[in-house]
C-alpha cells in the first residue's frame, strides 16, 4: 500500500501537465473546425473568380470571320455569319494578309470593302462588336467532307450530308492523300485514286467567280 | 534504492500513458471513426440483358473541344468529342488529318492535331450504316505570333 501512494502521486504530477496540454489543444482545435465552413466560402469564392477568368480568356479569344461591307476611321463593319458586327482597331492591333500560305504585315488602310478577313479580339457582350486584337486578310476556305456523285476532268461534284452539293477541282490541289481507317496512314494519293462514290474530304478556296469551281487546296479520300 | 527508482519509473510511465491518452486519444478516436465510415456504394450492375444507352447513336457525332470560333496561339491543339462506341472518327483540317476510335464511352480525342497560321475550319466526320458520311464542324484560329 506504501508503495501505491508514490506511484499514485507522480502519475498525478506527469497528468497534470497532460491535462493542461489537452485542454490547449483541444480549444486550438475548435476553431479550426468553426474555419471549416469559411475554408469552404474561400473556395466557392476562388473557384467562382476562375470560372470568370475561364469566360473573360474565352471572350478574349473569340473570332469573326467574313466580308467586310464598310471601312470608316479606324473601324469596318464585318459581315459574319452572325450578322453584321462592328470591328475596332487601335494602336494595339496586328494587321496581317496571308496569301497561298505566306503572311505578310498590312495597315489598316489596306483593308477593303470586300476583303475576307479573320478577327481575333474582344467582345462586348452588350453589342457583340468586337475590339480588335489581330486582323489577318485572307482567301476563305471552306472545308467540305462529302461523296463524289460526277467527276468530270478531275472537277468533282461532292454531295454533304446536308445535301448540299459543291463543283471543285481536284487538279488544283496541292497535297492528295488517301486515309485508311484501320491504320490511321495517310499516304500520299493520285488524282486517280479519287473516283465517283469516293468519300472525300476536301479544303477548297473560291479562286474566280462564285459560279466557278471551287480550287482545292488539299483532298483526301477516305478508303472503304 | 532500486525500489525507489522503480516506483518512480512505474509513475513515470502511468503518467506517460496518460498524458499521451488525453493528448493524441481524441485524434486517435476521430481517425479510426473516419476509417469505420460505411463504404461508398458500389457502381451499379447493369444486367447482360439489358443494354446500357451509348452517349450517341451511331448517325451522330460531337465536337466538344476546341470551342466554334475560339483563337489559341499553340500550333497543335487536341480534339475531343463523342459518338458511338468503337466508331472511327476522320479529323480534317488544313494542317492535318487523323483517325480517331470512340472508346466504350464513345468518347475519342486526337492530339497534337497542327494548325496553321489564320483560321482553320476542322471538321469530324463518321460513315454512318448506310454509308453517309456524318459531319461536324468547328473553326479555331491560330494567332499569329511575332
Amino acid at each position: 500500500m506504501k508503495k501505491i501512494i508514490p506511484v499514485l502521486f507522480l502519475a498525478v504530477i506527469f497528468t497534470s501537465p497532460a491535462l493542461v496540454v489537452g485542454a490547449v489543444s483541444t480549444s486550438s482545435a475548435s476553431p479550426s473546425a468553426r474555419t471549416k465552413p469559411a475554408e469552404g466560402k474561400a473556395q466557392e469564392l476562388l473557384d467562382r473568380v476562375a470560372t470568370k477568368v475561364a469566360e473573360m480568356t474565352a471572350q478574349l479569344r473569340r473570332t469573326y470571320g467574313g466580308k467586310i461591307s464598310s471601312v470608316s476611321t479606324d473601324s469596318f463593319t464585318l459581315t459574319t455569319p452572325e450578322g453584321d458586327k462592328t470591328v475596332t482597331t487601335s494602336d494595339a492591333t496586328s494587321f496581317y494578309r496571308i496569301r497561298a500560305g505566306n503572311r505578310s504585315e498590312i495597315t489598316f488602310t489596306n483593308l477593303k470593302k470586300g476583303d475576307d478577313v479573320l478577327v481575333i479580339g474582344t467582345v462586348d457582350p452588350q453589342t457583340t462588336d468586337m475590339t480588335a486584337r489581330e486582323i489577318i486578310a485572307k482567301i476563305k476556305r471552306e472545308n467540305i467532307v462529302g461523296t463524289i456523285t460526277a467527276l468530270k476532268k478531275y472537277v468533282a461534284t461532292v454531295k454533304e450530308g446536308n445535301g448540299t452539293e459543291t463543283q471543285i477541282n481536284l487538279s488544283d490541289a496541292v497535297s492528295l492523300k488517301k486515309i485508311d481507317p484501320a491504320t490511321g496512314k495517310t499516304p500520299v494519293a493520285k488524282l486517280a485514286d479519287f473516283k465517283e462514290n469516293s468519300l472525300v474530304m476536301v479544303i477548297a478556296y473560291v479562286s474566280g467567280k462564285d459560279t466557278d469551281p471551287l480550287s482545292a487546296l488539299k483532298a483526301v479520300v477516305i478508303n472503304k | 534504492m532500486d525500489e525507489k527508482f522503480a516506483t518512480i519509473g512505474i509513475g513515470v510511465a502511468l503518467g506517460g500513458i496518460l498524458a499521451g491518452g488525453i493528448i493524441f486519444g481524441p485524434k486517435i478516436l476521430e481517425k479510426a471513426k473516419s476509417l469505420s465510415k460505411p463504404p461508398l456504394p458500389a457502381t451499379p450492375v447493369v444486367p447482360i440483358n439489358q443494354t446500357s444507352t451509348p452517349s450517341a447513336n451511331l448517325s451522330s457525332v460531337s465536337l466538344d473541344v476546341p470551342d466554334d470560333n475560339s483563337s489559341t496561339t499553340d500550333n497543335a491543339i487536341t480534339i475531343s468529342g463523342k459518338t458511338a462506341p468503337g466508331q472511327s472518327v476522320f479529323i480534317f483540317g488544313p494542317a492535318d488529318e487523323k483517325v480517331a476510335t470512340a472508346d466504350a464511352a464513345g468518347t475519342f480525342s486526337v492530339t497534337k492535331f497542327k494548325l496553321e497560321e489564320g483560321d482553320n475550319p476542322i471538321s469530324a466526320t463518321i460513315i454512318d450504316g448506310n454509308g453517309n458520311p456524318v459531319t461536324v464542324q468547328k473553326s479555331v484560329a491560330l494567332e499569329i505570333t511575332q
